[in-house]
């Protein structure tokens, strides 16, 4: 068995191409289809080159807690975020959601995607914590630099998948 | 089967875990849900003929290791099967469900295949 102890803590790089196999895990078996539309990226600049015209304004947070630790932003459109519902739920598109059933919705992608990428990239490096997924006031950024952002076209909005380290902690 | 019991702290994912259960022919005659291991302790008091939990591990109030504890407490595995439902795909944490008497495990993202092949076994 590998000894964690010794393992290097993983970069931007390597925890920013587990969040985006973790989305494409996700979202190709359980919610909709997607389209990729820029790593790396600002959500705002993808969104305006996406032609977007709604902002970012639901927010599903996951902190995790460890060795590293951080936290993955899941920042949608209001029309992104009922497809996700409805694609998870599996409902037509013609079906009316509460608000609180869209924001369930985006707080459990956020927690299968953070799970996801714990269990990938964190898990080997010694014990972590998730927190509970809870929704945020849109556009508070997390204090603490970004490793990236992977943003999505759905097929009614755009959706941003962000990881952000926690302020002090340290990384490579 | 009689009835299942779902605990997951996301309505959400208790709606899709009791849709899933009937795309993979799952024969179970209802569906009782809770939103975590508190109410899941609860449910089995007031609801005696249940015969299968499926439950998640990151939870408020009773995370889904407590719960396990808990019910093993009182009910041996072979009498209530526990399937644990879960983003936290981890060996350690996998490892350490299944000792506490968890009978399996499935993480999610699932599909209907993966569901009802970790629940094969207790299908009679």
């Amino acid at each position: 068995m590998a000894d964690s102890s010794t393992r290097s803590l993983p970069g931007d790089a390597e925890l920013l191409a587990a969040l985006e196999r973790a989305v494409d895990e996700v979202f190709s078996s359980m919610v909709c289809a997607f389209e990729a539309l820029a790593e790396h990226g600002s959500p705002v600049a993808a969104a305006a080159r996406g032609g977007a015209r709604e902002s970012f304004d639901r927010e599903a947070v996951v902190e995790f807690r460890g060795a590293i630790s951080g936290q993955v932003v899941f920042r949608c459109t209001a029309s992104g975020a009922h497809d996700i519902a409805r694609g998870l739920l599996m409902l037509d598109g013609e079906t009316a959601l509460a608000v609180d059933e869209v924001n369930d919705a985006l707080k459990e992608c956020a927690n299968m995607i953070t799970g996801h990428v714990k269990t990938r990239v964190l898990d080997p490096l010694g014990a972590f914590d998730l927190s509970i997924p809870f929704m945020k006031d849109a556009g508070a950024q997390p204090a603490g630099p970004v490793c990236g952002a992977l943003v999505y076209r759905l097929q009614q909005g755009l959706i941003s998948v962000e990881l952000w380290r926690c302020e002090g902690a340290p990384h490579s | 089967m009689n009835k299942v019991l779902i605990v997951d702290d996301s309505a959400t994912m208790r709606k899709i875990i009791t849709r899933v259960l009937r795309q993979a022919e799952i024969p179970c005659a209802s569906v009782v849900e809770a939103g975590n291991g508190v109410e899941g302790m609860a449910r089995l008091q007031s609801d005696p003929d249940i015969d299968l939990i499926l439950s998640d591990i990151n939870m408020p109030e009773m995370n889904g290791v407590d719960f396990v504890k808990a019910v093993r407490a009182t009910r041996a595995k072979e009498a209530l099967p526990m399937i644990m439902v879960t983003t936290e795909g981890g060996e350690a944490m996998m490892n350490n469900a299944l000792a506490l008497g968890a009978n399996g495990y499935v993480t999610k993202p699932f599909t209907p295949e993966s569901i009802r092949a970790a629940l094969e076994a207790y299908l009679g």
